[in-house]
């Protein structure tokens, strides 16, 4: 318990380093304190994670002290920096109604689920153990990150989430692999928050509570943030897709110098959690080249190189290292009519599969072939997010010969599901202001105007 | 009616998703009557099987820095036994040929047999195991210095 306890403390302390950069440099335009709550674990943990690697590469020791104690004086120097200039923080309690109560409640008994799912039992997934755990179990015992050891584990999988593990190992003074899926069951938690804050900026706390609820009531990421799936990153990508894409499309609405430089180091964190985050964060930056070229942003040109210099340098060191510099492309081409028709089927049952999605995947395709899609820019530059990431898993399930949709898209589609309901947030609240029957029932969630 | 269509699956959707929460919270007592009371270990015998208590005598009978090479048919073996073993590295073989081909090019420190037993050349067997909840058994054999 008391491990528990210091891991919590641990996500905290993350928690607080990213939503102290965020507020100290200004990085977000919006003064929306739950909002950076909602993006600061994510900065938290990309920033440990580099800062584990760079001592690493530097030859410096990884005592917990050196470790945490920059962090500890940036954190005093910018509150009392920050004090001098009036700088608070302030949550207030918001007023509920009675229908937000119950929704309250209802996400509240989600979440504890989660959370009780997670630290119930260990992982229980073989590539759980046998590649994010052994990578932490691993770093915590050498002291560093030693190519041998890597070419042992057999996967060229990036390193922030298993450096995660390992700050966390080094925080407790020993392995815990109960304990370290706190940290897995906060990418579920922090996204939540991040779904709500941006709901409900738009559209209101009720009908944000509602979505919220929608979205963390998915079994399928409640079986990634605390059942059987805990321990591995697909919901941390999912978690970084949707920050990635929230930051775009304030890009674009805004154009705002600083939040894409924060976009920058989130694209690069996110192409360091899982190699299918490189062709998302293609996708991005084709978008902002296409928005700083439309509105002549040129000087913004400098800051889309940002995301390129750890994912260069990590591909560098492997190269250095003699191991294997990429496996995600990999793989022998492989192509048959038969195959194709077979993964058709199989991503057809996965979409409907009512127990794993609930009606996400029905709705969300529904509201797409049927047209509904306002014609806002955000709109669909969010959908072609999307639909592009999809059709990438597509191609490499009917081009390659290692992966099967079978044993995979279930978590695949975890990385796009929580942009597909913030996609399906967005039309539902333009379908209830305008259907006139139905939609009585609905604005009972009380959209704002 | 395309936009009723859609009110309509949110509907539903929505009720799914209240019932899951009923769904879950009654099936977490269940889970806390399997669970909640086990120790670490028995929570890992309770996922991994007899695996996990051959895994820990393995670990019990060779030194940290050993490099072993695990004969056994169960799929799990390297993946969660690199895990469980390490400082030790483990090589995994779950055919004859291969084991044979391993053995030919490697010079190990210990070999573990499991589910059989066999002499080997240039090792002596150090320590057997019986499994307590199954007919598994094993043996560990360590390279004459």
């Amino acid at each position: 318990m008391i491990e528990i306890f210091l891991v919590l403390l641990c996500v905290l302390f993350v928690t607080a380093i990213g939503f102290f950069c965020i507020k100290w440099l200004n990085l977000l335009s919006m003064k929306d304190n739950l909002l950076t709550l909602g993006y600061s674990y994510g900065l938290g943990v990309g920033l440990i994670s580099i800062q584990l690697y760079l001592y690493s590469r530097l030859n410096l020791p990884w005592d917990k002290y050196l470790l945490v104690l920059p962090w500890l004086i940036l954190l005093f120097l910018g509150i009392f920096l920050r004090r001098k200039n009036g700088f608070t923080v302030d949550f207030k309690w918001p007023k509920l109604s009675k229908l937000e109560y119950l929704l309250v409640v209802l996400i509240v008994l989600t979440v504890s689920y989660t959370l009780f799912e997670a630290l119930l039992r260990p992982v229980a997934v073989w590539d759980g153990w046998a590649i994010w755990l052994l990578k932490s179990k691993i770093f915590f015992i050498d002291g560093r990150i030693i190519p041998s050891a890597l070419a042992y584990v057999k996967s060229g999988y990036p390193l922030i989430i298993s450096l995660l593990g390992t700050f966390i190992y080094l925080m407790l003074g020993k392995v815990n692999d109960t304990a370290v899926l706190f940290a897995s069951f906060s990418f579920y938690l922090f996204l939540g928050i991040l779904f709500f804050a941006l709901i409900k900026k738009r559209f209101g706390t009720t009908y944000s509570l509602l979505m919220t609820f929608l979205l963390l009531a998915t079994q399928n990421l409640i079986r990634q943030g605390g059942r059987m799936e805990v321990g591995q990153a697909d919901l941390a990508l999912g978690y970084y897709f949707f920050i990635c894409t929230s930051l775009l499309l304030t890009y674009v609405k805004e154009n705002n110098y600083k939040v894409l430089v924060l976009l920058n180091i989130f694209m690069g964190i996110t192409t360091l959690i899982k190699f299918e985050g490189l062709p998302f964060v293609f996708a991005i930056e084709f978008i902002i080249l296409c928005v700083i070229l439309t509105k002549k942003l040129y000087k913004h040109l400098i800051a889309m190189l940002f995301w390129i210099i750890p994912i260069v340098d990590w591909q560098v060191f492997k190269a250095i290292s003699g191991l294997p510099v990429a496996s995600f492309y990999n793989n022998v081409f492989n192509f048959s009519l038969n195959k194709t028709l077979n993964i058709f089927i199989a991503v057809f049952k996965e979409l409907i599969n009512v127990k794993s999605w609930n009606l996400l995947w029905i709705a969300y395709f529904f509201s797409i072939g049927a047209i509904l899609y306002k014609k806002s820019r955000e709109y669909l530059v969010l959908n072609s997010l999307i639909c592009f990431q999809l059709l990438v898993y597509l191609c490499i399930y009917i081009f390659s010969s290692v992966f099967a949709p079978d044993s995979s898209l279930e978590r695949l589609l975890v990385h796009v599901a929580p942009l597909a309901m913030l996609s399906l947030a967005f039309l539902l609240a333009d379908v209830i202001k305008t259907e006139k029957l139905y939609g009585k029932l609905f604005r009972f969630f009380r959209l704002r105007k | 009616m395309k936009r009723k269509l859609l009110l309509l699956l949110f509907l539903g959707w929505l009720l799914l998703s209240v019932s899951d929460v009923f769904y879950n919270s009654v099936k977490s007592i269940s889970e806390v009557k399997s669970w909640a009371f086990l120790s670490d270990s028995q929570k890992k015998q309770m996922i991994f099987g007899d695996l996990y208590n051959f895994l820990i005598f393995i670990g019990n009978h060779t030194q940290k820095t050993d490099h072993i090479l695990i004969f056994s048919k169960d799929v799990r073996t390297f993946f969660y036994g690199a895990y469980t073993l390490y400082p030790r590295i483990i090589s995994v073989a779950d055919n004859n040929h291969d084991f044979t081909k391993q053995i030919g090019r490697t010079n190990f420190d210990d070999i573990v047999l499991y589910d059989q037993y066999q002499n080997l050349d240039g090792y002596r067997l150090v320590a057997s195991y019986s499994s307590k909840i199954l007919k598994d058994f094993g043996g560990i054999y360590k390279r004459n210095d």
